[in-house]
């Protein structure tokens, strides 16, 4: 059977490896993989007294607990017990068995992934050889890329598992004297994850389309943040506990913020095609002047000068009519809760820029297009609802979708608004401790993940949604 | 009478496209405007359509005056433009552009028997039926454009350059459409370039200069004019 596929595709050699290679990772999980675990750990310290550690299953945050202590004392000793895994149990396949099986899944799913990204690796290209051998050729261009790619992830995820086993503390690795060596199955696996790469990389010649996507930097930054918190869980693991509720409020205020500049951006781009010189004046007015001002100055404008300008509208209601005291009171007491007036900011001023994109997206489409809707008898909205508006969206999904990162980014700035988002919590923790390089290189790598990520997905749906015209 | 145009005046900005044209067209008539490009007739026919503004004058329609009235209502009273340069959608099939031609009407059964209609004329449409519009031949998209029009059911077509663009062979065989719809009763104002083919489908015809309608007559009278000839027929 074996035989048979590498003959199939003994055209061209290095697909032969590729394939070896998707075997070698199968074939290897079955052989033992990590003979050996850490059952248990004693951290000791200057002043006598000790942490106790007992692993169920693998090692977790051992070297955070070790770093919360108190600076006077010092790291003394680290014992280490360890126990070895015999039969199935140590495999590839046996280790995944008992990790899936334990209670406490959800701290050991970095695990689960690490070591199922090359088993997916392996079936994948397993099966694709299957499939090129049903139809007696050589699998298609498309899966060069794809193979370099899973290639790539499956000895990624081979050295991080073995990571795991140690929690990346230097004082396991030490105490633990070379009992965690991987086994002959883990080597296995890594060869063949070598050779999925190394054949998918020699095959680059064969197709036009890119090994690399731009979606590895984005994992790439991902692992580096998620490294830091392995490797030095002080005061890493620490800050991102400690700023990770601001990526919250970030996402939040985005999204909320994104909804309606959307929303002011259509009405604005529809002002400022329209006919109506008021209807135009107004918006074209209301783009040129907030293009002009800074949006830190407009949040600032909004959060401090804002609540004068209800004042004074209050009290001029106040001392007009009697009649209109409620209303005039209600002025004098609003006050805008720092959200709120951080998503005004944001929707007002992304709104200019959105108005503009929306006014050149609606123009970009051929005027016929209005005109043949309008003389088969649609009015003037239904032809922009149903002819015009569905064609300019492609236009300017693009050019919004720059805009969603930007906004991503922007939003930092509504930490001057008392609003605790992640720059914020970041300052906050800075002011708390003073450690500002370790604090603003999470922030950033933070930041970095949210806007790759989404770049990513605006590049996606450009893709999807782009059409030749 | 059909439709009567009274000293219209049409002007895009400074611009005075149309100083005061007038002309009529009689139920089951073909009515042509010729004349070179600028002479206004592609603004008469938009501003007939409703998707130009008159600054003055009045167009009448079985007696009722449509300078006010929007373009969508225009069509649902029976008059129907086909748009210079064809203006189909693209992205949309041949089906799909035929539906939206039918878009003022929601009686579904006869709107599938006008379709069966618009095959009768134009039988290539049948055969490319769920082709995408962008895909058409130059001709074929023409005559989806007026096989479109055609949809609404227009009591008045109005034909905005047919023979834009288009082979000698292909053009024969438009106006000879053009002739079997007005031999079904529909009446049609067709605006050309080409002077010799409109004039002899044309009962009557008028002369465009600058804005102002400079010669009037039955196509017949008009062939003979050696003016005609001269600037239009090239003898």
């Amino acid at each position: 059977m074996l035989g048979r596929w590498l003959r199939r595709l003994s055209g061209d050699w290095r697909w032969s490896l590729v394939t070896l290679g998707g075997i070698l990772v199968l074939v290897g999980y079955l052989l033992p993989v990590f003979p050996v675990r850490i059952s248990s750990a004693v951290t000791r310290f200057s002043d006598g007294s000790e942490i106790v550690n007992e692993f169920p299953v693998l090692v977790y945050e051992q070297h955070f607990a070790q770093a919360k202590t108190s600076p006077t004392v010092d790291l003394f000793a680290v014992d280490v017990a360890t126990e070895a895994i015999s039969g199935f149990s140590a495999s590839g396949y046996g280790w995944l068995a008992t990790v899936l099986g334990t209670q406490e899944l959800i701290r050991h799913v970095s695990f689960v992934l690490c070591l199922l990204l090359p088993l997916v690796a392996g079936l994948l290209l397993a099966a694709s050889v299957v499939v090129a051998s049903r139809s007696r050729s050589v699998p298609s261009q498309g899966w060069v890329p794809a193979a370099a790619q899973l290639g790539a992830l499956s000895l990624l995820g081979l050295c991080l598992a073995w990571a795991h086993q140690v929690d990346f503390s230097s004082d396991l690795m030490t105490a633990g004297q070379g009992a965690l060596a991987p086994g002959l199955g883990f080597w296995v696996a890594l060869a063949g994850s070598v050779a999925i790469f190394g054949g998918a990389v020699m095959l680059r010649n064969t197709t036009h389309k890119q090994l690399t996507t731009w979606w590895a930097l984005v994992l790439a930054v991902g692992m580096t943040a998620w490294l830091l918190t392995k490797v030095r869980p002080y005061p890493f693991l620490e800050i991102w506990r400690f700023v990770s509720d601001g990526i919250l409020v970030t996402l939040r205020l985005v999204a909320t913020s994104f909804g309606l500049i959307l929303l002011v951006s259509l009405l604005g781009g529809l002002g400022r095609i329209s006919r109506n010189p008021v209807i135009y004046g107004v918006s074209s007015l209301y783009v040129e002047l907030i293009r002009g001002i800074p949006l830190l100055v407009q949040l600032l404008f909004i959060w401090f000068a804002l609540p004068q300008v209800f004042d004074m509208l209050g009290e001029l209601l106040l001392r007009i009519s009697p009649s209109l005291d409620r209303q005039g009171q209600a002025l004098v007491d609003l006050r805008l809760n720092p959200y709120t007036a951080a998503v005004l900011g944001l929707t007002v001023c992304y709104g200019a820029y959105g108005s503009e994109i929306f006014r050149a997206g609606i123009s970009s489409i051929h005027s016929g297009q209005m005109e043949a809707a309008r003389s088969l008898g649609m009015s003037y909205v239904q032809a922009m609802r149903h002819i015009v508006l569905p064609q300019a969206v492609r236009v300017i999904l693009p050019p919004v979708g720059n805009e969603f990162v930007a906004l991503l980014k922007d939003s930092s700035l509504v930490s001057v608004l008392a609003v605790s988002d992640l720059t914020r919590r970041g300052r906050e923790y800075m002011a708390r401790t003073f450690l500002s390089f370790d604090t603003w290189i999470m922030v950033a790598l933070c930041y970095l993940v949210l806007t790759l990520f989404s770049s990513r997905m605006v590049e996606l749906i450009e893709s999807k949604t782009s059409f030749e015209r | 009478m059909l439709l009567q145009v009274e000293n219209l005046h049409v002007a895009y900005g400074a611009i005075r496209a149309l100083r005061g044209i007038s002309f009529q067209i009689e139920q089951g008539e073909v009515v042509t405007l010729i004349g070179a490009n600028g002479a206004g007739k592609s603004t008469t026919l938009r501003t007939i359509s409703g998707l130009l503004r008159s600054t003055e004058g009045d167009v009448l329609y079985r007696g009722e005056s449509l300078v006010r009235t929007p373009a969508e209502r225009i069509v649902s009273k029976g008059i129907c433009h086909v748009p210079e340069g064809r203006r189909i959608f693209g992205r949309l099939t041949v089906q799909e552009n035929l539906e939206m031609g039918a878009y003022t009407r929601s009686d579904s059964k006869e709107i599938s028997e006008s379709m069966e209609r618009v095959f009768a004329s134009f039988p290539r449409l049948k055969e490319r039926l769920g082709q995408r519009g962008g895909t058409l031949s130059g001709g074929e998209q023409q005559m989806l454009a007026m096989g479109r029009g055609l949809m609404s059911r227009p009591a008045l077509l109005l034909l905005d350059e047919p023979s834009m663009g288009l082979a000698p062979i292909l053009v024969e065989e438009i106006f000879e459409i053009i002739r079997r719809i007005n031999a079904e009763g529909t009446s049609i104002l067709l605006v050309e370039q080409n002077a010799a083919m409109a004039l002899s489908v044309a009962h009557r015809g008028y002369v465009l200069e600058t804005g102002s309608v400079v010669l009037a007559g039955t196509a017949a009278e008009l062939a003979r004019d050696p003016q005609v000839q001269a600037a239009y027929l090239g003898h």
